[in-house]
């Protein structure tokens, strides 16, 4: 087995002490716990203000805090989009602080130096970090609140020419590669939420691989609510140069919290001629509690622009999250370019979600895959929504896309939105989508041979996820099956 | 090891086994014949415990306990195997992952320690040896793709993985060629002991002449009409079903 | 652009029907809101723009009075032509009627739901209404024919037909003639009752610069089976809505369709199956073929309520694409709301197999033939699926010429 390394990133956002105990109490959402740690949190509102505060707490230069400004005063002509198969208590904007960091905002330079807090926090998230170390001389960069907090491994990376850091730091350090590519792949008037972010981002990750240079670890970063009151809106950049390869890896936990809590993120893509970007996400924020209370708003803006011949893999598994709204989506400019998306998506409860991708042939030769599986339980609501768009001058593009959706119990719904336009007829474009509940032969079958049903349903689940399992760096396949068994419990009566 | 007890089952409504006596000991090998829709198949699918159907009066007690009352996974861990007439599949979920949990599921009912993956693998060797099935289908999706006498046979290494106290097999030689028949048959002989007993059911007698039966029980309209030793199945096949009717 | 809707509306006139107070209500109210015709903003016409349609300047045509009958043969035939309708002969079990002499009662079931739908119940000039009496098996086919020729018109029409229980029918729903700057907005109503049958053919081949919207609103009651057939060819614009309401249990719903476009035409077919009661299926199946610049459109809704378990619905639509300039949107959507269901759909869109067309053309057919046969051989499941023999016969002569 190829040795496992992973520089990971943890962006976090703080809470009370009560709401720690209260957390430890409830067992349901294993990663409900608070990180005790006081932080830096910005009042609660939007103004150009409070813009201008986080830009300065941030020492941005003037270019960056326009471009903020500038996304600011489109967001305001914007309307909060209606059209996806979710239901919810809109947001109050002014209610919600956008940014919020711990105090502690010092950069370690080896996990010894870590707050025991921060470890303890991840642990809780299940990344034993001894362990890590053991394997491999992992570096872990451990992001809180938006700040960066360990780099051991950084040097090395940097011989290659590999910039991995947070987005802040690559402002300051990189600035001429950020003001390049930064809204390049989502522009700021794209959508509402994408506006949002662009003129309220706190911190994120920025990554650049040079030309023909091939990362030789797994790049990560895991992503934290953990202030109350707080949204969340990071921005993750990562550009691969030329004929480069890199894989990404993104977790997202967050607290249990009676409210709300509002994620906005962006993640821009850019792979240019030749280059690979895969891009792994296991998302388990917060779903909120089996009465619907509390929960992630999970409303995400995730592109990736290919050049010629280069190749983006998007990869996720979504257990969390009250409402989900998110596309990963692929722009297949250059010829020959190919866009991948994988995903499992799991509800229950109470939990919406509207996701899938978008694949937007432009380039001659392009080829696109979509692989899309939906589980819905409890009183859930999933949907797929895509687009395949087939544009008049991509000669001979491909697309194949298999949408299943897995429906357990009577109270949850499955729905499939697929949109499909051609206009080229040198186009092949197959579509294919399935609604069925979970086999009861199977669960029979299963439980004839002396396994339980939880378990036969966890693995019922898991095979039929395996397509889209297969596809994550062995680790996170690990930890995403976990999940879905967790996501899953009591969910057939 | 088996007492089944004036046994009445319902399937929406509709009364299928009307009353069915059966006493099965260990060591044993019985047949249950019978026309098509007769109960055959219910029998073996409420020994297994399938929802669909109701039992409305009767009992079964297996090994001292109330069948009736055990979940079908319980029934499973207590040693009651069904071979099905047919094996679902089940996608992405491959025969030694599916088989591992059930065997360790198992051994936690019996007290046992977990197989370690070198004790399952040297055992999955052995057993699928025994029903001639490719190594290679362990490594596949639980039937996906198998063939009608791979699926068949993969019914019967699993039985050799798991070894029940009680199997049934339901309709198993449906669908088999000889050469496929001749090794299940082989199969269920080699894991013949004088502790576990053997449920045959079957339509047609030929499967008999590989699993010699100790008793044939003739099964129509919801009980057993008619028992008798092996020659009994010989004498169905010369003379018909009819011959049972009238 | 402002309020074109309400002054398009204006200029169709009042209609002749005496419907509901409470539904002519709601489709006010419904203009008013909307005041201006749907954009591409909107979802159900994304892709079908209405700019030219908004545009039109049209005379309505009324049909009044009594039908007259026609000496039925083979077909019994109703016909809709140059402001007169007539229609043909008395038949056990079967009822015909002008629309406007339908009381409002009899219309109670209606509802109005989209500006299409409002445009017809405020200004529709006539219609047929049919009874097909309890366990009557009505052997000659019903043909509905609208031919309708000239410039400038607005052919509004309501139909309502009403197959009661254990009855059967086969209907032919027939659009020919050949128009210029005209408008038909053509409503048909199936009421299908218990174990009842109903097979209909629909054939839509109005040529020249017309734009047509053709609703049909089918209501099954339980082990009804309703098919219908759908195939358009050589129109300008065809805008189909079918919705379909599966109300009783173990209704069986069969939507094929075939639509042909060259040109500049637009077809854009919008299906909707609503399955409200267990045990139902619906089996949906559609085929494009697009050539020149047309553009195609397939929109099919399947949504399966809470209480209706054991629902099997299968939905496929394939398009064929024979020229470069030629342009495909579909949109098959599942909206799920029981579990115990089977639904899948299939939706692909690609060229003639380059290998069968070489195949053909090695043994000497030229590929313009070939084509002709490939073509042929794609839409076959639906043209199969036809009973009428005059629209098979026509429609396989207007493919090989």
């Amino acid at each position: 087995m190829r040795l496992r390394r992973i520089f990971f990133r943890i962006v976090m956002a703080g809470y009370t002490e009560n709401e720690l105990a209260e957390d430890l109490n409830q067992q349901e959402y294993r990663y409900g716990f608070v990180t005790d740690i006081a932080s830096d949190v910005a009042p609660a509102g939007l103004d150009e203000q409070v813009i201008r505060w986080i830009s300065e707490k941030k020492k941005e230069p003037q270019w960056l805090l326009e471009f903020r400004l500038k996304a600011f005063e489109v967001w305001k002509s914007m309307e909060e989009p209606a059209w996806a198969h979710v239901a919810y208590q809109k947001p109050d904007f002014q209610a919600i602080s956008y940014y919020a960091a711990p105090k502690q905002s010092k950069k370690y330079e080896s996990w010894d130096d870590v707050d025991p807090e921060m470890k303890e926090t991840m642990s809780k998230l299940g990344i034993s970090l001894e362990e890590q170390q053991r394997l491999t001389g992992v570096a872990v960069d451990f992001v809180m609140d938006s700040v960066s907090v360990g780099t051991s491994f950084k040097a090395k990376l940097a011989e290659l020419g590999i910039v991995f850091c947070s987005f802040s730091e690559a402002v300051q350090e990189h600035p001429d590669l950020v003001k390049k590519y930064l809204g390049t792949v989502v522009p700021m008037t794209d959508n509402f939420y994408a506006a949002l972010n662009s003129a309220v981002f706190s911190d994120g990750s920025f990554c650049y691989i040079p030309k023909g240079v091939r990362c030789p670890m797994e790049l990560s970063t895991y992503f934290r609510i953990n202030a109350g009151g707080t949204g969340q809106f990071e921005r993750t950049l990562v550009v691969a140069d030329e004929s480069s390869y890199v894989s990404y890896l993104e977790g997202c936990t967050a607290p249990q919290r009676d409210e709300n809590q509002l994620h906005a993120a962006v993640v821009e893509l850019v792979a240019l001629d030749q280059a690979e970007i895969k891009y792994s996400t296991v998302q388990n924020w917060y779903p909120g509690d089996k009465e619907g209370k509390g929960g992630v708003f999970n409303f995400v803006t995730k592109r990736g622009m290919c050049e010629t011949q280069a190749k983006i893999s998007w990869t996720q598994v979504e257990t969390g999250s009250a409402v989900t709204w998110k596309y990963p989506s692929c722009v297949l400019k250059g010829d020959g370019s190919i866009g991948e998306f994988y995903s499992v998506a799991v509800t229950n409860n109470f939990q919406q979600a509207d996701t899938g991708t978008k694949m937007i042939h432009l380039g001659k030769n392009t080829k696109s895959t979509i692989i899309s599986k939906g589980i819905s339980a409890g009183k859930s609501q999933n949907s797929y929504r895509g687009l395949v768009q087939i544009h008049a001058q991509a000669e001979n593009a491909r697309n194949f896309s298999q949408c299943d959706s897995l429906l357990m119990g009577s109270e949850c719904g499955a729905h499939t939105f697929p949109y499909i336009e051609c206009k080229n007829a040198g186009a092949q474009i197959e579509h294919e989508a399935t609604t069925s509940k979970i086999g009861e032969d199977q669960l029979f079958y299963c439980q004839q041979r002396g396994i339980s049903e939880e378990k036969a349903i966890s693995l019922i689940v898991n095979g039929y996820c395996k397509e889209v399992l297969n596809q994550l760096p062995m680790e996170f396949a690990v930890e995403a099956q976990k999940l879905l068994s967790i996501s899953l419990e009591g969910s057939v009566g | 090891m088996l007492e089944i007890k004036a046994l009445h089952a319902s399937i929406n409504g509709n009364e299928i086994l009307k009353g069915l006596n059966l006493t099965v000991k260990p060591g044993e090998v019985h047949a249950i014949m019978g026309p098509n829709g007769a109960g055959k198949s219910t029998l073996a699918s409420v020994l297994a415990g399938k929802e669909d159907y109701e039992v409305t009066s009767g009992e079964i007690v297996f090994d001292g306990k109330d069948l009736l009352e055990l979940s079908v996974e319980e029934r499973a861990r207590e040693g009651v195997f069904l071979a099905f007439q047919y094996p679902v599949e089940i996608p992405g979920v491959s025969n030694v992952n599916f088989l591992k949990t059930a065997m360790n599921e198992i051994r936690e009912h019996r007290g046992l320690p977990a197989l370690s993956a070198k004790e399952f693998l040297s055992l999955v060797k052995e057993k699928s040896a025994l029903v001639e099935l490719d190594a290679t289908l362990a490594s596949r999706a639980v039937n996906e793709g198998f063939s009608g006498g791979e699926k068949k046979r993969n019914e019967i290494f699993q039985m050799a993985m798991l070894e029940p106290k009680l199997a049934v097999l339901d309709e198993t030689d449906s669908g088999l060629d000889i050469d496929a028949l001749r090794i299940v048959a082989q199969g269920v002989n080699t894991l013949k002991t004088s502790d576990n007993a053997t449920l045959v059911i079957t339509h047609y007698q030929r499967l008999l002449d590989y699993i010699v039966p100790d008793y044939v029980h003739v099964l129509f309209d919801g009980k057993i009409v008619k028992t008798g030793g092996k020659e009994l199945a010989l004498e169905l096949e010369e003379k018909g079903y009819d011959w049972i009717k009238s | 652009m402002s309020e074109n809707l309400v002054a398009f509306e204006h200029q169709l006139g009042k209609t002749s029907l005496s419907l509901p107070e409470l539904l002519t209500q709601e489709a006010k109210e419904g203009i008013a809101r909307q005041a201006s015709f749907p954009t591409t903003r909107d979802e159900p016409w994304k892709y079908t723009r209405l700019a030219r349609v908004a545009g039109l300047s049209v005379t309505p045509i009324a049909f009044n009075g009594a039908p007259t009958l026609l000496n039925g043969m083979e077909t019994i035939d109703v016909i809709f032509e140059k402001g007169t309708w007539s229609c043909s002969t008395d038949v056990e079990g079967l009822t015909l009627q002008s629309a406007n002499a339908i009381s409002p009662e009899a219309w109670q079931a209606c509802t109005t739901k989209g500006h299409v739908q409002h445009l017809n119940t405020l200004t529709a000039q006539g219609g047929v209404g049919i009874t097909v009496a309890a366990g009557m098996s009505i052997q000659q086919p019903i043909r509905i024919i609208h031919r309708c020729s000239g410039e400038r018109f607005a052919l509004v029409l309501h139909h309502q037909i009403k197959v009661e229980d254990r009855a059967q029918v086969r209907i032919e729903l027939i659009f020919e003639g050949e128009a210029d700057q005209a408008y038909s907005n053509v409503l048909t109503d199936f009421f299908v009752g218990k174990e009842a049958q109903v097979h209909v053919d629909k054939w839509q081949n109005t040529q020249g610069n017309h734009y047509g919207f053709y609703n049909e609103r089918i209501y099954q009651d339980r082990h009804s089976t309703f098919r219908m057939q759908t195939l358009t060819t050589n129109t300008h614009f065809t805008r189909n809505d079918v919705e379909v309401f599966s109300q009783g249990e173990a209704a069986h719903t069969q939507l094929y369709g075939a639509f042909f476009g060259r040109g500049q035409q637009l077809i854009d077919n919008h299906t909707y199956v609503h399955h409200m009661a267990p045990h139902g299926t619906s089996d949906e199946n559609y085929k494009g073929v697009l050539w020149d610049k047309a553009t195609g459109v397939f929109n099919g809704k399947v949504k399966v309520y809470q209480d209706a378990q054991k629902i099997n619905a299968y939905q496929s639509n394939k398009n064929l694409l024979l020229s470069s300039a030629a342009s495909m949107n579909a949109k098959p959507e599942l909206e799920i709301y029981a579990d115990d269901v089977k639904c899948s759909h299939g939706s692909t869109t690609g060229q003639l197999d380059a290998q069968a067309l070489f195949y053909l053309q090695a043994r000497g057919i030229s590929k313009a033939k070939a084509t002709e046969m490939l073509v042929g051989a794609f839409c076959a499941e639906v043209f199969e699926a036809v009973q009428s023999e005059y629209i098979q016969t026509a429609i396989a002569e207007q493919l090989t010429s």
